[in-house]
């Protein structure tokens, strides 16, 4: 505690550099703001500040997580069912570019780190290229859920099959959905939150739906395995649910990102980030590997359920 | 701005290194760019593994396997992308002390789920 001495004005003695590279007295007015005693005490606590936003963070999707385990465990047929219908391909896809764009986040902050400006604005230039991508790609598979009537609402319908499938039948869905589809499905799950209670009295899930709801066959003919009673087909509106939110507010968090990645880069180029200071993009990484760790969990639980639908 | 001069200072000149360690004082020892790059690898191929046995119908299992893989990943990403790994012992208590409270989220729910009866939960037999 003895050497943490605060030298009042003395600015220039107590900044031993943060990084390598060689300061310059203009950037004091960052890296040492006054009610600090040291560089390093003001870089701590932006450090340890950042982490407990994160932890927040953690909970706020710890939540949705937590949803997500109670309904796979209530329905565990009908998230089999359900994610079959998303693209395990371009998940991956996005799995690998998100991972990608981590990398050259941490490149970036390298890069100011030891002074190289233009590592700096290259890696972080490819770090949003990489976080556009996965949005581009986020959207054109919400295009397609749009596109096959996956999303939870009164124009949600399900027909069992492979992503693929249901490409090429979307125009018999479409038929089949509007006059039939969505009468029956949409009354059976809007009731779905308030009878849940319900459920677990008669006995298995969904089981009181039996009578109420219209048997499905709106392709002609229901192929083996699917939808064998009514609960399914609200646990997968259920699953859909959730991938919309989970997936939606991860999104959210990268446009938010790619925003104070933006922002990073004004800084950048204007010089402030500098081998003595470079705590803004550090913490904007923290965030940026953060937003990636949600999606190394979102991943595997929506695309990857595993086993076959029976 | 001079351009990349990963030129170490001399720590002698900085008397009061002994406070609060910047990370600094590890880059002479560590080279965290190759760091970020073996991460990089072993993330891209957990990635690929967890896709490969998702193919398979281990049951249970695949959950089981599917989210081992998944921590790893995780794990990875916090110690060497996150920098916890040579981190001030505050953000490791930080970070602990998050996934503890995430766990305990996770644990009295489910209890709660498992044990009341309300519903009828098929995985929990």
């Amino acid at each position: 505690m003895s050497d943490m001495h605060s030298d009042a004005g003395g600015t220039a003695v107590a900044a031993p550099p943060l990084g390598h590279g060689h300061g310059h007295g203009h950037e004091f007015k960052y890296e040492h703001l006054h009610h600090f005693e040291t560089p390093q005490q003001q870089k701590s606590a932006a450090t340890f500040g950042m982490w407990l936003f994160l932890v927040t963070e953690i909970m706020f999707f710890g939540g949705l997580f937590m949803a997500y385990g109670i309904y796979r465990a209530l329905y565990p047929e009908a998230y089999v069912l359900a994610h079959t219908k998303l693209d395990v391909t371009l998940g991956a896809f996005n799995t690998v570019v998100l991972i990608a764009s981590s990398l050259t986040m941490a490149m970036s902050i390298y890069g100011a780190q030891h002074g190289n400006k233009k590592a700096l604005i290259g890696w972080l230039v490819l770090t949003m290229i990489l976080g556009s991508t996965f949005l581009g790609v986020k959207a054109i598979e919400y295009g397609h859920k749009f596109h096959e009537h996956l999303v939870p609402g009164p124009h949600f319908h399900f027909t069992p099959g492979h992503h693929g499938d249901a490409a090429t039948t979307s125009a018999s869905h479409q038929a089949a959905g509007g006059e039939h589809g969505a009468e029956g499905d949409h009354g059976a799950a809007a009731h779905g939150e308030s009878t849940l209670a319900k459920d677990g009295a008669n006995g298995a899930p969904g089981a009181h739906e039996v009578a109420g709801t219209p048997s499905r066959t709106p392709t002609g003919g229901t192929p083996p395995g699917a939808i064998a009673h009514p609960g399914e087909q609200k646990g997968v509106q259920i699953f859909f649910s959730l991938y919309f939110a989970m997936t939606g507010l991860h999104a959210l968090h990268m446009i938010i990102g790619l925003g104070l990645l933006t922002w990073m880069m004004t800084l950048a180029v204007r010089g402030v980030l500098t081998p003595r200071y470079f705590t803004p993009i550090e913490n904007v990484g923290l965030y940026w590997h953060f937003v990636d760790l949600v999606w190394i969990f979102l991943f595997p639980l929506l695309y990857l359920v595993g086993g076959h639908p029976q | 701005m001079s351009e990349a001069h990963a030129h170490p200072p001399t720590h002698a000149t900085a008397p009061d290194s002994t406070t609060v360690t910047p990370p600094s004082a590890h880059e002479e020892h560590v080279d965290h760019a190759m760091q970020y790059f073996k991460t990089f690898g072993a993330l891209m191929v957990l990635t690929f593994i967890t896709v490969a046995v998702a193919q398979m119908d281990l049951g249970f299992l695949n959950l089981a396997v599917a989210m081992i893989i998944a921590c790893t990943k995780a794990t990875l990403v916090i110690l060497f992308f996150m920098h916890v790994i040579d981190a001030d012992k505050i953000i490791k208590v930080t970070v602990c002390a998050g996934f503890i409270w995430l766990m305990i989220m996770f644990v009295f729910t489910i209890q709660d789920f498992a044990t009341r009866g309300w519903y009828k939960v098929p995985s929990f037999g």
